[in-house]
Parts: structure tokens; sequence; C-alpha cells
């Protein structure tokens, strides 16, 4: 499966967080930016049209990731936009909310690279 | 503290040290974690040392993780090469936070919501903490042949704050399991 040209942005206040996903999707043949926080992450997406996916941490400074999710998805251009959640939370109302919100699936650290691939292969697969 | 409260602080002090296992055993470390009885040791001079709370009614954790240098980098996901300083701080901070995170998911089965906060990182020193009333401190310990971790964990718990294991029922899924992908 070729992956060339497809953007992914990652939304983490973890430094490693940022480089083990990197480093999987890199190796997939995935193209990748990185944000900090929320705050950074909600104006890369609004600076980068056609971002393949969006893989975002919730438990972050300044803005956290159920709320950059709120503020994405508010905007009708981001109708559409994948964010996949990252994360320690694991509590079923959180993931129903990020759910409800728009988010396209949830992902319990610590992953496994293979699986986070598999994923993000999944949810960028072009029809 | 009375045998009723005792047996409630006991659960977190449970909850932590089972957390711990399994978050170690994530990447890689199988290791025994050791109680340490009476007071706090006061000799591990960590390499680096982070400290990350959670709260929730009636309910207050602290999590102390003190881990040497050549053991962080050793559980580091890119493993040990070419890490730099700021990246073995920053895994120190990620660590605890994963840590409480699963004590966190331990106490939803309990019916209970705790907030996590954002880890905050000391470097370098041997610091300890000191209870206040009411609190409940324990240390824990691990060993292994690239260093040493010395965890230490501080419960305040509200009088009337009860922890019972819930039963799950199928309409009641209370937590996703840990390293579970949900595609919705």
């Amino acid at each position: 499966m070729s992956n060339q040209g497809k953007t992914v942005l990652i939304v983490d206040d973890s430094i490693a967080v940022r480089q083990h996903v990197s480093l999987a999707l890199r190796g997939a043949g995935f193209e990748i930016m990185l944000a900090v926080d929320g705050i950074e992450g909600a104006e890369m997406i609004d600076v980068t049209p056609g971002l393949a996916l969006v893989i975002c941490d919730i438990n972050m400074p300044n803005l956290n990731g159920i709320d950059m999710l709120v503020r994405v998805k508010s905007k009708p251009e981001n109708k559409a936009l994948q964010v996949l959640m990252l994360t320690t939370e694991a509590q079923t109302s959180l993931v129903k909310r990020a759910k409800e919100l728009g988010a396209v699936g949830w992902i319990v650290k610590p992953f496994k690279s293979v699986q986070l691939v598999q994923a993000v292969e999944h949810l960028t697969r072009t029809p | 503290m009375n045998a009723c409260d005792a047996a409630h602080h006991q659960i977190l002090h449970d909850l932590y040290v089972q957390a711990c296992g399994d978050l170690l055993s994530a990447y890689g470390l199988t290791v025994q974690i050791q109680k340490h009885p009476g007071s706090i040791r006061a000799h591990h001079a960590a390499s680096y040392v982070s400290v990350l709370s959670a709260t929730g009614e009636g309910i207050r954790l602290s999590s102390m993780f003190k881990i040497d240098r050549d053991l962080v980098a050793s559980l580091h996901p890119l493993g040990p090469d070419g890490t730099s300083q700021a990246d073995l701080e920053d895994w120190c901070r990620e660590l605890n936070n994963q840590l409480v995170g699963r004590v966190k998911n331990k106490l939803l089965g309990y019916g209970r919501i705790v907030m996590v906060g954002i880890p905050v990182l000391l470097m370098g020193t041997n610091v300890n903490p000191v209870g206040e009333a009411n609190s409940e401190i324990r240390e824990y310990s691990v060993e292994s042949a690239q260093g040493e971790i010395t965890l230490t964990l501080s419960t305040l718990l509200a009088h009337d704050v009860e922890l019972w294991e819930e039963q799950s029922s199928p309409a009641d899924d209370a937590m996703m399991a840990e390293g579970m992908i949900a595609l919705f």
C-alpha cells in the first residue's frame, strides 16, 4: 500500500510519543507534521489543507485533546477531517464524547507500532 | 486512621503497584516491585524525578517517580542510543503520566473518576516527599541491571470515601483495555 503524499499531524506534548509515532509512520511512507499541544495543533490544521489524519493526545497543557477536537470540528471545512485519539485515558464516557464530536478512533497507550500503522493505513485508505 | 480507612488506602497502593508492574512490563522490564516498610529512604539520588498528582471527589494521589539515567534510556521507545537529555527528561515525565493514567483507569472499576494533572520534572536531585496529616505515603523500588526506580505514592482520602470494586455488566463497559484500538 502506498502511503506517499499522505500527511499525518501528530499532536502530543510528549517528545517520546511524537518520536515513536513519527518513526512508525515515516517507516510506512507517511509524511509527518508535529504539534506540542492542542493550540498548536488547531493552528496547524487551520493552515494545512488536505491532512490525511490527525493523531491527538488528550491530557496536554494549554489546550487538551477533547477541547482541540471541539475547536477544530466547529469549523465546517474540518467536518471530514479524521482525528484519531491516542491517550492513556480509557474511560468509556470520554471515548463516547470524542466519537460524538467526530473522532474516528481511540487508542489506549502504550501502543504497538505495527497496530498503529495498520489502523492509520485503514483510516487513510483511498477508495 | 481506622482499619476501614487503612483498607481503602491499601487498595490505592495495590492498584499503583499493579499499574507500575504492568507499565514496566509493557516497555520490556519485568521486575519485582519491592515495598519499603517504614520511613522514606533518602539515599536514592536519581537522575530524573517526575511528580504528578491526580484528584477526584474525596481522593488525592501524588506519584513521585525517580529513575536512573541509564534505566530511563533503556526503557525509551526508540532505544538507549541517540536519545538526548531532553528526550530522557520528557520520557521520565511520560512514564509517570502513563503510570498515573493506569491507576486512573483502574479506579474506574471502583466507580471513581480522578483528573490527572501535568507531570513536573526535577533533575539531578535527592528529594523526598513530606506527607501531610492523614495522608498515607509509601515507597517502592525496582532494581535492574540498568539502574533503579524509586516510586513514592501519597494517598489522601476523605473520611466518607469507600472503595468497592464494581461488578461489571454488559451495559456498564466502564473502560477500554490498555493497548486497545477502537475505530468508530
